[in-house]
């Protein structure tokens, strides 16, 4: 068997957040600051983490695609990068975190489906892009000089800020790891398993996180496998809508979100300094990106 | 292990198991640019691999996956819960890894062209793994 298991890994989680938090309690706090983190909201599953993530590296990536164009063009070859709408805006179903979210209002709207594109014209232009870019093979030594360009237009800069968004992903994680071992929280997961199994017609998993809905289920909803479906049935929606509330009912979502979020605000205060630092140095950067776009991407359509 | 991939809709679904390796290759860098990062052997371009290693390699589990678009739930390629290091060789998107499938639960982003040789907290937790914008209605019929 090829698999980990979910107890070995959380456990090695839930020992690093555990010995973070002991640090943190054994330590002078030096921020002088809020705790982070404003006000709680739990249909956007807000953190507080979430407040030090500014750097918008879609942007960045964006400036890097621009300046690979220049590379390539000068070489004589096609480059063709899209306008994009630099807000570079989620579906609704992601919050500003990418964290994507299910909830009452989710499951009613698109059960366990996607939600569209925020602007599809921007999304769209730079799918369409992609496929034509990956397809793109003009000649033998294209791959080599497509390499050079990418290297050079990735800059220290997007390297220090996606390091630091990343470092704010590895915050996330380990709250959310220890987060799901709670007791409170197993407590709750048998609560939601109870409410659930009379209102579905399949086993209902250990968890929401390990399986929900099951891969046969989401097969038969058309979510995966070879007849998928771009929007949600109303056999689904069901599904998921009875999901959402006994989620809400076995007090499963809300117990998981405040332990997230104490969690969190406990790795915002003993990490401010170099949250702190992360968003300076974001929000600067983030100024110098649209400058770069301004002045050389193509106009909108 | 054997190079596994599919074809639907047209699509060719760049999706593969492959042999783990590393490699060396030339990379050009600018004064401006960050230390380049050569793909790992075997990681085509326009793909992102995963790797159950650390430094692209392949520990005890023997995984590896690469995935050109989205993957809604590594356990269908029997890599769930086993990532530590990812390459992202994609040629304009960042790709995302998501500790849970479809795209739930806490996430780590992997920039073009930048590879993560250790994933740390995230270490073995990946479920489902997107290039930017498949995350989106009307583009996920292209996950396997």
């Amino acid at each position: 068997m090829i698999y980990g298991t979910k107890c070995g890994r959380l456990s090695a989680a839930a020992l690093l957040l555990a010995t973070s938090l002991a640090i943190t309690a054994c330590a002078p706090s030096d921020s002088g600051n809020s705790d982070g983190g404003g006000t709680k909201n739990i249909d956007q599953w807000k953190m507080p983490v979430d407040e030090f993530g500014t750097y918008n590296a879609d942007l960045a990536n964006y400036v890097s695609q621009l300046r690979i164009a220049k590379c390539l063009t000068s070489q004589g070859y096609e480059w063709p990068v899209p306008w994009q709408n630099t807000d570079f805006p989620l579906p609704a179903d992601f919050n500003q975190a990418h964290y994507r979210l299910f909830n009452m209002t989710t499951a009613k709207k698109w059960g366990y489906h996607f939600a569209p594109a925020a602007d599809p014209r921007s999304a769209d232009a730079m799918i369409a892009f992609s496929d034509w870019a990956n397809s793109y093979h003009p000649d033998d030594s294209f791959d080599t000089k497509f390499a050079a360009c990418g290297d050079a237009a990735f800059d220290k800069s997007m390297k220090r800020d996606g390091d630091g968004l990343n470092y704010l992903s590895d915050l996330a994680v380990q709250s959310s790891e220890a987060a799901r071992q709670d007791g409170d929280v197993q407590a709750a997961v048998q609560r939601w398993r109870k409410c659930l199994t009379p209102k579905v017609d399949f086993a209902v998993p250990d968890s929401p996180w390990s399986a929900m809905p099951p891969l046969s289920v989401g097969e038969s909803l058309g979510l995966t496998g070879q007849d998928q479906t771009s929007t949600a049935s109303k056999a689904e929606i069901d599904i998921a809508v009875a999901d959402a509330g006994c989620r809400d009912s076995s007090g499963l979502q809300k117990t998981l979100y405040d332990l997230e979020w104490d969690l969190q605000q406990k790795l915002v205060k003993e990490n401010r300094d170099k949250l702190d630092r992360i968003r300076r140095d974001a929000n600067s950067h983030n100024k110098e990106l649209l400058k770069i776009v301004a002045e050389n991407a193509p106009p909108a359509p | 292990m054997a190079m596994k991939e599919t074809q639907r809709s047209g699509w060719r679904k760049r999706l593969a198991g492959i042999g783990a390796g590393l490699v060396v290759a030339a990379a050009s860098v600018v004064a401006f640019a960050a230390p380049a990062q050569a793909a790992p052997s075997g990681c085509e371009l326009g793909n992102t691999c995963a790797y159950s290693g650390y430094n692209y390699t392949q520990d005890w589990f023997y995984s590896t996956l690469q995935f050109g678009y989205c993957v809604d739930d590594f356990s269908n390629y029997g890599v769930n819960d086993t990532t530590s290091s990812v390459f992202n060789n994609g040629r304009s998107l960042d790709s995302w890894l998501y500790q849970d499938w479809y795209a739930y639960g806490a996430s780590k982003r992997v920039y073009r062209g930048q590879g993560i040789t250790n994933l740390g907290s995230f270490n073995d937790l990946a479920t489902s793994g997107y290039f930017q914008g498949y995350e989106a209605q009307r583009k996920t019929w292209r996950c396997e």
